[in-house]
Order: C-alpha cells, then sequence, then structure tokens
C-alpha cells in the first residue's frame, strides 16, 4: 500500500469531488511531501493544457469505435459527432498538425538483453539500453527517429545517415531499420518518431527538434513525441 | 441519471485523465486517442452506461482500464514488441515510478482480467488497496489477494522464461 496521493485522488481534487477535509488533507500531505506535490501540478498542468487544446473528435475516427459496439445506429452517430464538433471549437488547433484518416501506429520500445518494452513519456532508461522504433502501416512510407539528448545533443538515430527520411515498406509490425543504443549522457532524452507519406528532407525536421515542443509536419506526416529519463 | 449526462461537460473536466491514463497504460499516443474518443462518443451514444452511483472519475478510470486492456489484448504484435524475458519484478519497486510502469505494462497483456486491473490501479495510479477497492467494488482483502497473484503469476513467468 501507498502512504502517497494517488492519481484518482488528484484527478477527483481537480474535478472538485472532495469534500472540504478529503481537499484539505491531500493539500497538507502534498506540502510536505515532493512528490506528490510535483504529481499534483504536473496534473492539474495536463488538464489546464487540455482544456485550452482538447483533442479533436472527428466522425471518421468515431466510426472506428463502432467495431467495439460503442456506437448505435446512424441518428446516434449524428449527435455524437453534434456535440464533440462544440468540443473542436472551443480550442484551437493542436500544434502538432496529423493528416486526417487512419495513420500509421508509431511504438517506441526499449531495453537490454533482448528484453524490449514499449516506451511511454515518463519511462526510465539506461545507458547501454537499446531503442528500436516499430510501425504498422497500409502504405509505403519514410521515417526517422530523432532525438533531443540531456546535453542538448540533437541527433538522427534513424537514418543514422542521409539527408531525408529512411524508406519504410508497408506492413504490420514491422520496425524501423536501425535500432540504437543509449551512450552514457544521463538526463531527460526526447525522441520524435516521424511517419511521412514522402521522402521528407531531415534538416527542417532537425532544426525543429533542436528547439524542441511539438513539431509542426508536411501533410501526410505523423509524430509520436516520447520523453524518457536516462538514468545510470 | 444516465440520460442527464452532460457529456460536454465531462469531456473538458476529464478528457486529461482519461487520455493521460490510456497513454500510460497503452504506451501509444494514437492509440491514447483513439480510446478517448471511444469512451465519450460511446457515451453520447450510450449515457446510461454512467447511472450515477459513482462519481464521473471513478466511472472513468474503470471504463478507461478496461478499454485499455482490451486493446492491450488485441494487439497481435504484441508478443514480438514486448519479449517475453521481461525485466525482474520486484516488489519493492516504487509504485509510481516509472521503472514500475514498465514493468506492468508489459505484463497487463498476460494477467486475468480483474488482476490487470487491480495491477493498473495499484502500480499505475498509485491508488492505495482502499482506493482500488472502491473503484473495483470488492473488499481491502480481495484487492491484497489478486495484487499477490499478479506478483506470483508474474514471478512464475519470470522463472518459466
Amino acid at each position: 500500500m501507498t502512504d502517497h496521493v494517488s492519481d484518482l485522488r488528484w484527478d477527483r481534487y481537480l474535478a472538485g469531488e472532495l469534500s472540504a477535509d478529503e481537499t484539505a488533507a491531500s493539500l497538507a500531505h502534498a506540502e510536505g511531501c515532493e512528490r506528490c506535490g510535483a504529481r499534483m501540478r504536473e496534473l492539474s498542468a495536463g488538464r489546464d493544457a487540455f482544456t485550452e487544446r482538447p483533442i479533436p473528435m472527428t466522425f471518421a475516427r468515431a466510426k472506428r469505435g463502432s467495431r467495439r459496439g460503442w456506437i448505435g445506429g446512424a441518428a446516434t452517430l449524428v449527435a455524437a459527432a453534434a456535440v464533440l464538433v462544440l468540443v473542436v471549437r472551443s480550442g484551437e488547433p493542436p500544434s502538432e498538425e496529423r493528416a486526417k484518416g487512419t495513420g500509421p501506429v508509431l511504438i517506441l520500445t526499449g531495453g537490454r538483453d533482448g528484453a524490449m518494452v514499449p516506451l511511454a513519456s515518463g519511462d526510465a532508461v539506461h545507458p547501454g539500453d537499446s531503442l528500436q522504433a516499430g510501425y504498422s502501416s497500409t502504405r509505403d512510407g519514410f521515417g526517422a527517429v530523432l532525438s533531443h539528448d540531456g546535453a542538448g545533443q540533437v541527433t538522427s538515430y534513424v537514418p543514422s545517415t542521409g539527408a531525408t527520411l529512411a524508406a519504410l515498406p508497408a506492413g504490420t509490425d514491422r520496425t524501423f531499420p536501425e535500432s540504437t543504443i543509449l551512450d552514457a549522457v544521463v538526463g531527460s532524452e526526447t525522441l520524435y518518431l516521424v511517419w511521412c507519406e514522402t521522402r521528407e528532407p531531415l534538416a527542417p525536421l532537425l532544426a525543429q527538434v533542436r528547439v524542441g515542443g511539438a513539431l509542426t509536419v508536411p501533410i501526410g506526416c505523423h509524430t509520436r513525441r516520447v520523453v524518457v529519463e536516462k538514468r545510470r | 441519471m444516465g440520460r442527464g449526462v452532460d457529456v460536454e461537460a465531462m469531456y473538458r473536466s476529464y478528457g486529461h485523465s482519461v487520455l493521460r491514463r490510456a497513454r500510460q497504460i497503452l504506451a501509444n499516443d494514437d492509440e491514447a486517442g483513439e480510446v478517448l474518443q471511444e469512451i465519450f462518443v460511446g457515451l453520447v451514444a450510450r449515457p446510461e452506461q454512467f447511472d450515477g452511483r459513482s462519481a464521473p472519475s471513478t466511472f472513468l478510470y474503470s471504463v478507461t482500464t478496461h478499454a485499455c486492456l482490451a486493446r492491450l489484448r488485441d494487439r497481435k504484435n504484441r508478443m514480438r514488441l514486448i519479449d517475453e524475458q521481461v525485466r525482474p519484478w520486484t516488489t519493492d519497486v516504487d509504485p509510481r515510478g516509472a521503472d514500475a510502469a514498465t514493468i506492468v505494462r508489459a505484463e497487463l497483456a498476460r494477467l486475468p482480467d480483474e488482476e490487470a486491473r487491480a495491477a493498473v490501479y495499484y502500480h499505475l495510479d498509485g491508488m492505495s488497496h482502499a482506493e482500488v477497492a472502491d473503484v473495483l467494488g470488492c473488499s481491502r482483502r480481495h484487492v491484497g489477494n489478486l495484487l499477490d497473484r499478479v506478483e506470483r503469476r508474474v514471478a512464475e513467468h519470470k522463472e518459466a522464461s
């Protein structure tokens, strides 16, 4: 059992669901607990960011969900679209533009000695770990894995040479053509997985990686950003 | 209560939480976005899903966990991308630490549903046994049993691999 404040409790706090006593107890704990205080601020910032820029919900993507029986008839779909349009209009477009329709699935795995696991932002990695990007796509495309490490170094892991994105043939459960062994530089490392319909030049992407934040990419491109903590 | 659900307001208040947890469980931004959509479009279509007997946050934790676990089990490529030899499982892993999240995520698709949900709530969300019991609708003792079983299964799997 953990003595810390759970994410559920912070989510309930942010939604105004906690009683006055529960709120006071949670905030009092956070004042004396660096980890819980940081987590509360992190979740609060995530809530604020989502409120300012809610993820657009589209009819086309809603239909994909119907495979699991979430959605009823056509009238219901229209109603769903009408409500969610309000959500879309409430915020600015996302800074990270994505192509419409079904894009590739991009995944980043890490580990060593053959024990590779999927990585998400916040996960820990270690010097010497391997990084391998994977994808599933119904179309041929081109891709890259770019990094901005704790020392401020910007690197193209894939492709390791050349000035344009690497070819990625269509397929399921494919891997990017090269993997990477992490060096000894510790700290936060931001990794960008990029997939594009056309063979785009690397230089504009690397320039954006150097600045940080979400990438603005041409139509037909999809990106995924993962921030990992490299620890000894 | 279901017919009175204001899905748009719920999306604004809780969408961030659903998306964050889906990302954490699935380790995939695109799929997390799809889960977010599934859940809220599903609520528009079938508002009676939320009957108001629990807090909205508790309800959304439950449906998000269910949706993500279903996707993990459906991933055709998971066995290829997740090697059978997972990192060592230890009982002294920080429940909210990055290492614990990585280990738990790798194991979820292999666990029975109730154990997988308990593991998500305890190890990824940092809930206490009492909170897990509340979300699962069971006793604290049962939660303890579930987490013990998870630990044994992982240890057995590791020995067998």
